[in-house]
């Protein structure tokens, strides 16, 4: 026979949940503009049934809440954090080629492609009038200009690395916040699902977390037996285990003092380099533009700078000034910029016999020297992609594979197997791109004619028909031709300039449509809907009224019992 | 069932406006530059073309300013040799009047004074400046082209100027083309062809010694004290032991050093002092071919006649001389020298009392009559130009020969004046040629100008079609994205606002 405190005990257990709901519903509707907050539920189920003596049947006890439970997809999940890598990439890269193109903007008729031109038809008016000092004078003016164009091109660029430096050392801090606060997640939802509880807003933390760290760079992320995830960056490389989280640092680069590498280190205290192993995701992007896109136009800048200063030159030097002076640059000479590798095991530095010896022809592409042997190297032309075969040097003499690319280069010692080295006699031709002071303060010094006749402008013209000359692209330079003009090359750069912005820009339109349709699915399982939630307060409230009013039924009930006794 | 939440909708509406708002931005941004191509990513390769054609019209630009420049320069010269064909039309009524039978020595006395003034007048139009440039100078336009005596002290070399892309065209008028001859050597490497005492218009190189250090650091010293020519200097660099060669340049003007180290260590260094100075070599450059300066080198009896007229040589025609009535024919064969060709002359000339020799600044021959009562003349024999570009004949010689024509009158020398009077016509003609070949010039630089302003002008239009913007699709775009805007802004406002909340009371 049923007992009538059953009943009551079930409209109780009946109040407690539909208190329990009513009270998931407000923080429901609490966190409704949170956008990393997951719609909870009660899961109710009716309580273990009964067979009183007497009774016909089972008999329900009523309800019981299990569990609170997150609407969640975790496969969804899965390709929001995927996805969160992809965005930050070309967020990221939208960013900066944005602002690269404002560098290069010739837009206006005020870019260097301009200067091209004021340029060489002031050499042009100088053929024409060689004594002329307006003529002179503005030959070194427009020189000039030209000249801080570079310098503020290469400039530009270069604080742009710097900037994007900046990006990458504060978000190694940033990162290094989250993995720590990850591991305090995951020891505390560790703690609470071992007692089978929901830890439904730790996770909600957790995943907001990993998506965070998703958009620095892609990670992997697993979630162990203990219920704590175990993240890595797409090489492999772990930063978080459990409950222990691995620090990254960054350390400025040996070879190349503007920007740092990252280093990982190990539960043991070693460091290892791990810069490469950041792919996609903000810091793939910053990294990619940093040591590539960025260094790529600064050499292709240095490229053209250096071929006008060094063709330039040759021809002034060839010529005469007004003052019978001969063997006078116009620009101010080229140096050779050399760079010891920084992952190299032996102290091998070059000397300081390091010169251009033969300014006329040097070859302007960067090179790389990997050493292969005792006193035997193999030589890599970066700015062709051409390797040499095996060439040797001594410690300590010229070594001939560069005396005959015009540069005179000693390294001290013999170097270990691997090491590597830089030659670069264009390095920082831009940036340092200046018209000869001598030039500029004597203007007598002009070399517009190939005599001392002081009406031969021959040597001006033959600086002005550079113009119209392939000079860029020559496979050596004494070839007679190559693949473009001055202007050509620098067009070229202004092009891929525009095609990597514009690229950047609708891949990035194009991510924010992904996201937002993720972000509409992710939504559609886990957002709160206002209307949604009003119609379960009412039907909790409904059901805690009923609830409520099964007690009072129950109540007289009892009352009636108890009047019976009277 | 479609779940919705309310974050769905606000971030609907929100980026629906802010794409709205972008297209607007954008279409604005057209309209308000002008230009359909703001920055490169807009159409990269739109950007590039803009870019060539920019290039390609700047450069328009420079050739049409070289060519206003090359044009006004030559239609100076030509008005120039209006006035000197003016002057001889005068000059020749003077002869013809002075050799008609009403002319008396006293009359040809006053008439030579006339031609006198004239021949300044000829030099003093020879020197013209243009702004600091004397015109008729060649690349010498700082010096006179004249000097007192109406002897050329230009250069052989003519002002060039590039009128349009790769073609140089010379832009000046030397008045060794139409006033006094040039023969204008071009240096030789043969044996005694060149005597260092001919170079720098005959000032010569001082004796001296100098160190020539090649590009891999092997030094010579070249000792010029006992050489007497060109070749002994060329061969003394060759057999050296340096990796430096001695050669002439292709226009025949000055010495060439070429460095064969390699790899090069350093620049060539020539010692600067007079001598090296003299020869034009002087100085330290970091390149392989080492040009030097223009040497001029005047001529002499041993100049080679295939080196006259900066290397192209001369053809030597049969010419005729005449002094006092009498006249004989000189024939040049065989002669390879200018030695050779004044022997011929003074052989020929002998009986007729002339006497031939280079003048004295070595830039042309001169003959003279022994007998102060006449006056020695020259002329072709038949076609050709040989009197001419000795400069004894008509031809390009109009100062000599009003020289010759003004001495005819003061010597009452009938013959004189008659033989000055062919020769009148002759430098008449070269100067309308000359001048002929001005206009052929002026014209030349008008027809390019011509296509030059059309390739301009095309370049331009065709630029502004890739890069401005077509003001009537970018106002229609702007009105349609208005339209938009304004459409998300209202959905918006309809959809967000209401909820449950708002009907449970």
């Amino acid at each position: 026979m049923p007992s009538i405190y059953g009943t009551m005990n079930t409209a109780k257990m009946a109040l407690i949940t539909h208190q329990l709901s009513l009270e998931v519903t407000g923080q429901n509707i609490s966190n409704v503009n949170n956008p990393n907050f997951t719609r909870q539920e009660v899961q109710l189920e009716a309580a273990f049934p009964i067979k009183p003596g007497g009774s016909p049947g089972l008999i329900g006890t009523g309800v019981r809440a299990t569990a609170i439970v997150r609407r969640y997809d975790q496969f969804l999940e899965g390709q929001r954090i995927l996805n969160q890598a992809n965005t930050g990439y070309w967020e990221s890269r939208d960013d900066f080629m944005a602002r690269l193109e404002t560098i290069f903007n010739e837009s206006s008729e005020n870019g260097l492609n301009g200067l091209f031109n004021e340029f060489f038809l002031a050499f042009q008016d100088l053929a024409f009038n060689p004594r002329g000092l307006t003529e002179r004078t503005n030959v070194t003016a427009q020189g000039r200009s030209m000249s801080t164009m570079f310098q503020k091109l290469a400039g530009d660029v270069t604080n742009m690395r710097v900037d994007l430096d900046t990006k990458v050392t504060s978000s190694i801090t940033e990162i290094n916040r989250i993995t720590g606060e990850i591991v305090d997640l995951n020891i505390a939802i560790h703690e609470a699902e071992t007692h089978g509880v929901h830890a439904n807003d730790f996770r909600d933390k957790r995943e907001k977390l990993v998506r965070e760290l998703g958009n620095y760079a892609e990670v992997h992320v697993v979630e162990d037996s203990n219920n704590q995830v175990t993240l890595s960056l797409k090489n492999g490389r772990t930063l978080v285990i459990g409950q222990t989280a691995f620090e990254l640092s960054t350390r400025v680069r040996s070879d190349d003092p503007m920007v740092s590498d990252i280093y990982w280190k190990d539960t043991d205290g070693n460091y290892f380099n791990a810069t490469s192993d950041f792919v996609n995701g903000k810091m793939g992007g910053w990294l990619e533009m940093r040591d590539t896109d960025f260094v790529n136009y600064l050499d292709r800048l240095d490229q053209l700078a250096g071929t006008m200063i060094r063709d330039i030159n040759a021809l002034h030097n060839g010529g005469f000034g007004l003052d019978g002076s001969t063997g006078v640059n116009f620009f101010g000479p080229l140096t050779v910029g050399t760079t010891v590798g920084r992952n190299n095991t032996s102290a091998t530095a070059f000397t300081g016999a390091t010169a251009i010896v033969d300014p006329e022809k040097v070859s302007l592409n960067k090179y790389q020297i990997t050493i292969n042997g005792a006193g035997t190297f193999s030589v890599t032309d970066l700015t062709t992609g051409a390797s040499s075969g095996t060439a040797s040097y001594a410690a300590g003499t010229d070594i001939a594979f560069f005396l005959d690319k015009g540069i005179r280069v000693q390294l001290d010692s013999l170097a270990n197997v691997g090491d590597t080295f830089t030659i670069h006699a264009g390095d920082g031709a831009a940036l340092n791109m200046a018209v000869n002071s001598t030039v500029v303060s004597d203007l007598n010094k002009v070399a517009a004619g190939l005599s001392t006749l002081q009406g031969d402008g021959d040597n001006a013209l033959r600086i002005a028909q550079l113009q119209n000359s392939m000079t860029m692209g020559k496979s050596d330079p004494m070839a007679a031709s190559g693949t473009a003009t001055f202007a050509q090359h620098y067009n070229a750069i202004v092009g891929d300039v525009g095609v990597s912005g514009k690229t950047a820009k609708s891949m990035n339109a194009q991510q924010e449509v992904v996201n937002f349709e993720l972000e509409n699915r992710h939504e559609q399982i886990a957002g709160v809907s206002l209307d949604e939630e009003m119609v379960n307060l009412i039907k909790f409230q409904h059901a805690y009224q009923a609830s409520a009013r099964l007690v009072s039924v129950v109540d007289e009930m009892l009352q009636t019992l108890l009047g019976l006794g009277k | 069932m479609f779940r919705i939440s309310n974050r769905m909708m606000y971030n609907n509406s929100l980026i629906n406006a802010f794409r709205n708002n972008e297209g607007l931005l954008r279409a604005q941004e057209q309209i308000s530059s002008g230009k359909r191509i703001n920055r490169p990513s807009d159409d990269p390769v739109g950007m590039m073309e803009v870019l060539k054609f920019r290039t390609d019209i700047g450069l328009s630009g420079q050739y049409l300013s070289v060519m206003e420049n090359a044009e006004s320069f030559l239609n100076t010269a030509d008005s120039i040799l209006g006035t000197v064909h003016n002057q001889l039309k005068t000059a020749k009524e003077q002869a013809l009047q002075q050799a008609g039978g009403l002319a008396t020595a006293e009359t040809r006395k006053t008439a030579a004074i006339v031609i006198d003034n004239m021949v300044e007048q000829m030099i003093q139009l020879g020197n013209t400046r243009v702004g600091h440039r004397y015109l008729f100078s060649g690349q010498r336009s700082e010096a006179p082209a004249l000097d007192a005596n109406g002897n050329y002290t230009g250069s052989g070399r003519d002002l060039t100027a590039e009128i349009t892309l790769n073609e140089v065209i010379p832009i000046s008028v030397r008045a060794s083309e139409f006033l006094t001859a040039d023969m204008n050597p071009s240096l030789s490497a043969a044996n005694g062809a060149t005597p260092l005492t001919s170079l720098n218009g005959g000032s010569g190189v001082p004796a001296g010694s100098f160190t020539i250090t090649d590009r891999a650091g092997n030094s010579v010293l070249i000792d010029t004290t006992a050489m007497a020519d060109l070749e002994d200097v060329i061969t003394a660099i060759n057999g050296g032991g340096t990796n430096i060669s001695a050669s002439l340049s292709s226009n025949g003007g000055s010495l060439v050093l070429t460095d064969s180290s390699a790899p090069p260590t350093q620049p060539i260094t020539v010692q600067a002092n007079a001598t090296s100075v003299a020869l034009g070599i002087a100085g330290t450059r970091a390149v392989s071919v080492f040009t030097g300066d223009d040497l001029d080198p005047a001529i002499t009896a041993s100049t080679p006649i295939s080196s006259l007229y900066g290397g192209q040589g001369m053809t030597l025609n049969d010419i005729k001389l005449f002094n006092g009535g009498a006249s004989a024919t000189v024939s040049f064969a065989g002669a390879v020298t200018v030695g050779d060709v004044l022997t011929a002359l003074n052989t020929a000339g002998g009986p007729l009392n002339i006497t031939a020799a280079i003048d004295s600044t070595g830039r042309k021959l001169e003959i003279a009559s022994t007998n102060p009562a006449t006056v020695a003349m020259a002329r072709e024999a038949g076609t050709g130009a040989t009197a001419d570009q000795l400069g004894i004949g008509g031809g390009r010689n109009v100062i000599p020969i009003l020289k010759k024509l003004s001495a005819a009158l003061k010597a009452n020398d009938l013959p004189g004046i008659l033989t000055s009077i062919d020769a009148l016509d002759s430098v008449m003609d070269t100067t309308n040629s000359v001048r002929g070949a001005v206009g052929a010039r002026v014209n030349h630089i008008i027809t390019t100008r011509g296509s030059e302003e059309t390739s301009q002008y095309d370049n331009t239009k065709l630029k502004s079609f890739v890069e401005d913007a077509d003001y009537l699709a970018a106002a229609s775009e702007l009105a349609m994205l208005q339209t938009a805007y304004q459409a998300t802004l209202k959905s918006a406002s309809s959809i967000i606002q209401p909820s449950l909340l708002d009907f449970i009371r």
